[in-house]
């Protein structure tokens, strides 16, 4: 069989090798020497040298992706524009982020569009399933695109600011149902804090403010990973949890700081030591701090690709015209006891985009890995112009039933570094007054689970107000067994609000979902009878 | 459309070959001779085209020397099953350029066709695609291959393909070394 590769001709090699993401391309060096020339010699992206990609808001309704190959180059151009595929470079739609050289685009009803510049290809992925209030509060934040090296699969990960975690495997499984990982799962997410994700791991700082979680796909398990290197206060400017092109975890704060009776901005950044070398717990090790000067406008930090091998990513502002820099400022070489420092002041810039309401940065890599092998199950493919997404009865599927939340109780047990759970309870409306709830969580909580009309803002203004720092989270799983039938319209009916608040839910009709993923109108197959146990 | 295997029923496909002007007669390198409808073969293959157009179509049976008579078979097989499932307009619209072309994901009987081949069949049918200029096929197979690979770590991939580790640790060492940087990001 050996010498078959050796006599299989080079072309027909690359093209097995061109249907495979970048990365895995890059571990089958490690098969053989033969095959090793072979990728080195012919594949086009095994430089795998990863360029800045710039996604540009034009506040125009336009979209535009920009890729920097090149951050020695100074100037004021624009980089290489990327085509995006039609419906991808709209109005309303954000980046949730790049991985292998595949973009995904989240788009303003909630649906996502992944696509290849390279082959052009695009994706239609069906939005997850959550009541409108909680929908509409949701940013794109709140995802990211994730690749699975193990089974080499991509997945659209979901942390809401409401204790689930969601899971959307591309092309495979059944009918993009939501694969609820481990009954232990029960965190929320920090509002305004993007999921960082790297090598099939997600990161996201916790709602306490204080601990980074993390999901790994592969035991799809929540662990504690590391306290937050600082206590992030109301002073600060932002912060950023981020990974680096190492696969390192990165956070950013921007704070200022009183000095000389000056107010100055400072950033800092922190890097992740894992300890895997040394297997010693994680710690966070001050990577450099930026300096800037005072005379100049201050330089805000380019996310969530912040640092790109030597360089660190800042822009500027200028002024009301909308005009925004890049800039690249390379760290210095002189390690300081400290970390290093970064000056920005006099960096030029390397690319500048006029009408710019808002630039984001990313990581990218070009690739012809084929996009059609992730059609298929609610995923669509097609170069069709209207290929608009149609939910199943209009905005009907935006809603969840709230059917049966169970209430968990977690308390953080530093022995283990793991929630442990303390009170666990099936809350139907008629069986709340049996159910003690201490005092500092808000009844609107059940409320809004219950009739879905609380307003979003005030919710989680609420919930960020009330969760007490890091000692015990309250924490609300929304769980409802994934096929509705008979059992479950028994247990509505049962509950006397239950009628009155799911009006969706029609006689015969089989109810969406809850807190899986959408699924479109052709698509749906008759929900099967739950056999009553 | 008429399919007769070879095995034995040379002389008697030949004949039919004679009578019918539809059918080209191919002869694999072991002599063994195989029938496929002309217009299938002119529409997958387009070396095989090019030999109808240019009238190098042998009746006795064209000599494809590099092919085997199982791969044959199996490429025989194959025509005679695309033009029985998928109408030709759909085919002939989707010949664009082989490298940016996106790849169309294989048909439900593709899979079942290549997932029945052994190892060596398999890497016997993508060469004789390749020298045929199959590229439907050669789509399918390669495929297949890439996905024997999927979510495999390199020593599973050298035990499925049976290929001989040929580095040595300090080397296996150093290129660990070079991808500790591979690329990742969210």
């Amino acid at each position: 069989m050996s010498d078959r590769w050796d006599r299989l001709p080079a072309d027909i090699f690359l093209e097995i090798l061109r249907r495979l993401p970048p990365s895995p391309r890059q571990r089958l060096r490690l098969v053989c020497r033969h095959w090793r020339s072979v990728i080195d010699d012919r594949t086009p992206a095994t430089q795998a040298r990863a360029m800045v990609l710039a996604f540009v808001n034009d506040g125009r309704g336009g979209r535009r992706a920009h890729v920097l190959d090149d951050l020695t180059k100074h100037g004021a151009g624009r980089g290489r524009e990327l085509k995006l595929p039609r419906g991808a470079g709209e109005q309303g739609v954000s980046m949730v982020g790049t991985c292998n050289g595949l973009l995904c685009l989240r788009r303003w009803r909630g649906d996502f569009v992944v696509v290849n510049p390279v082959t052009g290809e695009k994706l239609a992925v069906p939005p997850p399933s959550m009541s409108p209030e909680v929908s509409m509060g949701t940013t794109t934040a709140a995802y990211s695109l994730v690749y699975h090296p193990a089974t080499w699969e991509y997945k659209i990960m979901h942390v809401s600011c409401f204790g689930a975690v969601k899971v959307f495997t591309l092309g495979v499984g059944h009918g993009g149902r939501c694969r609820c990982p481990s009954s232990g799962i029960a965190t929320s997410r920090r509002t305004r804090l993007c999921l960082a994700s790297v090598g099939g791991v997600a990161y996201w700082v916790a709602a306490d403010f204080h601990s980074v979680m993390s999901l790994d796909l592969k035991d799809e398990r929540v662990v504690f990973v590391a306290k937050l290197p600082v206590r992030v206060g109301l002073v600060d400017l932002s912060w950023h949890l981020t990974t680096d092109l190492h696969g390192r975890l990165i956070f950013v704060i921007c704070s200022n700081e009183l000095k000389r009776g000056k107010t100055l901005k400072r950033t800092k950044m922190w890097m992740l030591d894992d300890g895997r070398r040394n297997k010693t717990r994680p710690e966070w090790v001050l990577r450099c701090k930026l300096v800037e000067s005072e005379q100049e406008l201050p330089h805000g930090i380019a996310w969530p690709h912040v640092t790109h091998g030597e360089h660190i990513l800042t822009t500027r502002q200028m002024g009301w015209m909308y005009r925004v820099s890049l800039h690249a400022c390379l760290l210095s070489k002189a390690r300081k006891k400290r970390g290093r420092v970064v000056r920005v002041e006099g960096s030029p810039s390397i690319a500048m985009y006029d009408n710019c309401y808002s630039l984001r940065t990313f990581a990218y890599v070009e690739t012809t890995e084929p996009l059609a092998l992730y059609g298929g199950n609610d995923c669509n493919i097609s170069n069709s112009e209207g290929w608009d997404w149609r939910f199943d009865d209009g905005e009907h599927d935006l809603r969840i039933t709230p059917t049966y939340p169970l209430i968990k109780w977690y308390c953080f047990d530093p022995d283990v570094r793991w929630w442990k759970k303390k009170v666990d309870a099936v809350t139907h409306r008629s069986s709340l007054a049996n159910l003690s709830i201490p005092p500092f969580l808000p009844p609107t909580v059940f409320y809004h689970h219950h009739s879905s009309k609380a307003p979003t803002s005030l919710f989680s203004l609420l919930l960020e107000l009330l969760c007490p720092p890091a000692v015990l989270l309250a924490m609300l799983e929304c769980r409802a067994p994934l096929h509705h039938g008979a059992a479950n319209a028994s247990l509505q009916t049962s509950s006397p609000r239950g009628r009155n608040s799911s009006p969706m839910v029609a006689p015969g009709v089989a109810p969406p979902v809850p807190y899986g993923w959408l699924r479109r109108r052709t698509a749906v197959p008759p929900s099967p009878p739950r056999p009553p146990n | 459309m008429e399919v007769d295997k070879g095995k034995g029923e040379a002389e008697e496909t030949r004949k039919v070959a004679e009578a019918d002007r539809d059918t080209v007669t191919l002869k694999s390198s072991d002599g063994k001779l195989f029938e496929v409808s002309k217009e299938a073969a002119a529409r997958l293959s387009t070396v095989l085209a090019g030999m109808i157009a240019g009238g190098s179509i042998d009746d006795n049976g064209t000599d494809l020397k590099q092919i085997g008579s199982e791969a044959l078979e199996n490429v025989v097989d194959y025509c005679n099953k695309h033009a029985n499932s998928i109408p030709s307009a759909a085919l002939i619209s989707s010949s664009i350029s082989f490298n940016t072309a996106p790849f169309k994901e294989p048909e439900e009987w593709e899979r079942k066709f290549v997932d029945r081949l052994s190892h060596d069949a398999l890497f016997d049918l993508v060469e004789a695609a390749n020298f045929l200029g199959m590229e439907r096929l050669l789509d399918v197979t390669c495929h297949k291959i890439s996905e024997m690979m999927k979510g495999k770590s390199p020593d599973q991939i050298r035990e499925v393909f049976n290929i001989k580790n040929d580095y040595t640790k300090e080397e296996l060492e150093e290129i660990r070394q070079e991808l500790a940087w591979a690329f990742y990001d969210d």
